[in-house]
């Protein structure tokens, strides 16, 4: 079983950041100040064009989700929750961050003898994944460019859903016994790269009063390219939910 | 003196009134408690459920009236004496029965549905079979009217009244009446139109256009019937076919196989014509359903024991316009067996309108996502897919989460013992 550099190349630098003997090179969380109170964590509500990489099996005959759903991407809605554990001076916050999401996409049966049906074929993807999400937020914080980039690496899981008008598909074999279920879980990696614009750089009082009212920090529209990819690490028997895709979305830090 | 006089005489004035004026309803009085929740009950005597609450005041359906059903009236009766009598008669559009003029005559406009109850006690019950309530017929004089089941089925959407009369021998007017109405639907909703009916993996979706009876709409629900057709059914190149059979004349002309000519018996087959059966496609093949289509070319008006038979799905509310059929008599629909499919609306007083022509469907396996991509050579086979090999990268990952998370914290304990 290989694991993908990217997962390794994260471990060490994880590893590196966690280890190392200056402590006091960091801080945990964000503490308050004379402007801002304290911020730890960071809320994210995202939106995604979905596609999942089903036809890229290896050893497929044919494209089965694009004969059957067509080739037009879903909606992914998608919220994250980071803690931004560590500030890391002159550079920004690091920590775990959880997402959880829901596509769906149906389509019509047919009969096997090619008639229209009154069926429906569905497929339920609900992506989630937990990665260590750097900000580096000292590129608005010290140099006041109101660009934040921001980088995720970790470990992609979805549950999904395979069914039809009569339920969850089953596949039988020719004795009738079910051989395969259309319910099961894909596992991993979750790369993804993105910009964060930072609204208070456009009314900086409203972020203020924002801050003073609710306890958040900072607002963002984000734009972010990401690998889901949901492949089981290489393991044939997965079903692959995953995608390449684009999102765009909110962040509220607090 | 006469101030205290005045006072006294106005006080008595109204009770000297009631007692000295003849046919003014003093003392004699009938009390109908509970008439918003009457007990039923079916012509055997058997206790049925009661009607929807919804429908207040009570109402009376084609069902209600098909089935003879009976309600029960608890009565208390105050102030009466000896050989003073109960009437129960029913009128439409409220006239009033307690005026004698209604219930005798050519001016006659109710009718009664019950014996007299001569022998009053304080409290009795009496239960008014509900076809005598809608009867509508004058033509009895002042007995009982008797109607039949005939009756059933012709009032669409009227309000009657069960008017309990209070009558003493002195004066043929009632002194005092307890009116109840009771509105009455006997007529379903129109048969549903642009019906169509989908085949599916042993199960049939049924769909309809937008409802309306007499253009108000009253539909609250939809049945489906269904009914297998006998017609065997064999698969041929992956589609399904069936066989007819048609007369086929030495003169290369084709008749129908119904023999509805009139030659004293000889038909068309002894006349030089013979049979002939072929096999040709399930939906060219016509859709015959004796059990939906009446022979005198009418339409069914589904009752229970219709549905018993052959109710194979229903709706409830206004919102759905198609319904998934997936069962039949207890079990599923078989796949390659061919059912015809007839459809009816309900309204908000159960009644169930008139079935709609009925259409012939076989439910056959369909496509569907994951069964086609197991087909195509994928190897994912659900929930047990995951367990069969731990991914070493996850191995991985949650060995540098759990060293991260113990390594910050020495890093936390390190620095509150520095301060």
């Amino acid at each position: 079983m290989k694991t993908p550099i990217g997962i390794s190349g994260a471990a060490v630098a994880l590893s590196l950041l966690t280890i190392a003997p200056d402590a006091a090179a960091f801080d945990f969380g964000t503490p308050a100040n004379k402007t801002e109170s304290a911020q730890n964590f960071a809320f994210e509500l995202r939106f995604s064009p979905y596609r999942p990489q089903i036809d890229d099996e290896p050893g497929l005959t044919g494209a089965p989700f694009t004969q059957t759903f067509g080739s037009a991407r879903r909606l992914l809605i998608q919220l994250e929750l980071d803690w931004q554990m560590l500030r890391i001076p002159h550079v920004g916050t690091l920590g775990p961050g959880v997402a959880v999401g829901y596509t769906t996409m149906s389509a019509d049966s047919k009969t096997l003898s090619g008639k229209e049906s009154g069926d429906e074929t569905f497929l339920s993807i609900y992506p989630f994944h937990l990665s260590g999400v750097l900000r580096a937020d000292a590129v608005w914080r010290e140099a006041r460019i109101p660009l934040i980039p921001y980088a995720k690496l970790g470990v992609g899981y979805a549950h999904w859903r395979a069914g039809n008008s009569g339920g969850t598909s089953k596949v039988k074999d020719a004795a009738g016994n079910v051989i395969a279920s259309g319910r099961g879980n894909s596992v991993g990696s979750n790369a993804a790269l993105g910009v964060e614009l930072v609204l208070e750089a456009l009314d900086r009082g409203s972020v203020r009063n924002l801050d003073s009212a609710t306890g958040i920090n900072h607002a963002y529209v984000f734009a972010e390219y990401y690998l889901l990819t949901l492949n089981g690490f290489g393991a044939g028997d997965s079903l692959r939910v995953g995608t390449k895709s684009w999102a765009m979305g909110l962040t509220f830090e607090f | 003196m006469r101030s205290k006089a005045l006072p006294l005489l106005l006080a008595c004035l109204p009770a000297t009134l009631l007692l000295v004026s003849p046919g003014v309803a003093y003392g004699q009085q009938l009390n109908v408690p509970l008439i918003a929740s009457l007990p039923r009950f079916d012509a055997n005597g058997a206790s049925v459920k009661k009607r929807a609450l919804a429908l207040n005041p009570e109402g009376i359906s084609l069902q209600d009236c098909r089935d003879d059903i009976r309600v029960e009236l608890q009565i208390t009766a105050s102030g009466f004496v000896a050989n003073d009598r109960v009437e129960f008669w029913a009128s439409r559009s409220g006239q009033d029965c307690g005026a004698v003029v209604q219930r005798s005559g050519a001016t006659q406009q109710c009718w009664k549905v019950l014996p007299d109850v001569v022998a009053l006690q304080q409290s009795f019950s009496v239960r008014v079979p509900l076809r005598a309530v809608i009867a509508d017929d004058k033509t009895q004089g002042g007995a009982p009217v008797t109607p039949t089941a005939d009756i059933c089925g012709k009032i669409d959407a009227a309000t009657f009244q069960l008017q309990l009369l209070y009558i003493k021998t002195s004066s043929p007017d009632a002194v005092s009446k307890v009116p109840i109405d009771i509105k009455v639907d006997t007529v379903g909703p129109q048969a549903l139109s642009g019906v169509r009916v989908l085949p599916g993996d042993t199960r049939l979706r049924v769909s309809w256009a937008a409802v309306g009876e007499g253009g108000v709409t009253d539909q609250t629900g939809v049945k489906v019937y269904c009914v297998p057709v006998g017609q065997p059914i064999v698969e041929r190149d992956g589609g399904f076919v069936t066989t007819t059979t048609r007369t086929v004349c030495d003169d290369a002309s084709v008749v129908d196989t119904s023999d509805a000519d009139a030659d004293g018996g000889v038909s068309d087959v002894d006349a030089g014509c013979r049979e002939v059966t072929e096999e040709v496609p399930v939906d060219d093949a016509p859709c015959s359903a004796p059990e939906f289509t009446p022979a005198d070319g009418g339409t069914i008006v589904p009752d229970n024991a219709f549905a018993e038979q052959f109710l194979c799905g229903e709706i409830a509310g206004t919102q759905g316009s198609s319904i998934v059929a997936t069962s039949f008599r207890g079990g599923p629909l078989v796949n390659g067996q061919r059912y015809a499919v007839a459809v009816a609306a309900t309204d908000s007083f159960t009644n169930v309108g008139s079935l709609s022509a009925p259409l012939c469907v076989v439910p056959e396996e369909t496509t569907d996502f994951f069964r086609d991509y197991n087909r195509a050579g994928g190897k994912a086979t659900g929930c047990s897919s995951t367990s069969s090999e731990a991914p070493a990268g996850s191995i991985a990952l949650g060995g540098l989460s759990l060293a991260i998370v113990t390594s910050l914290a020495r890093r936390r304990a390190r620095r509150r013992q520095g301060r």
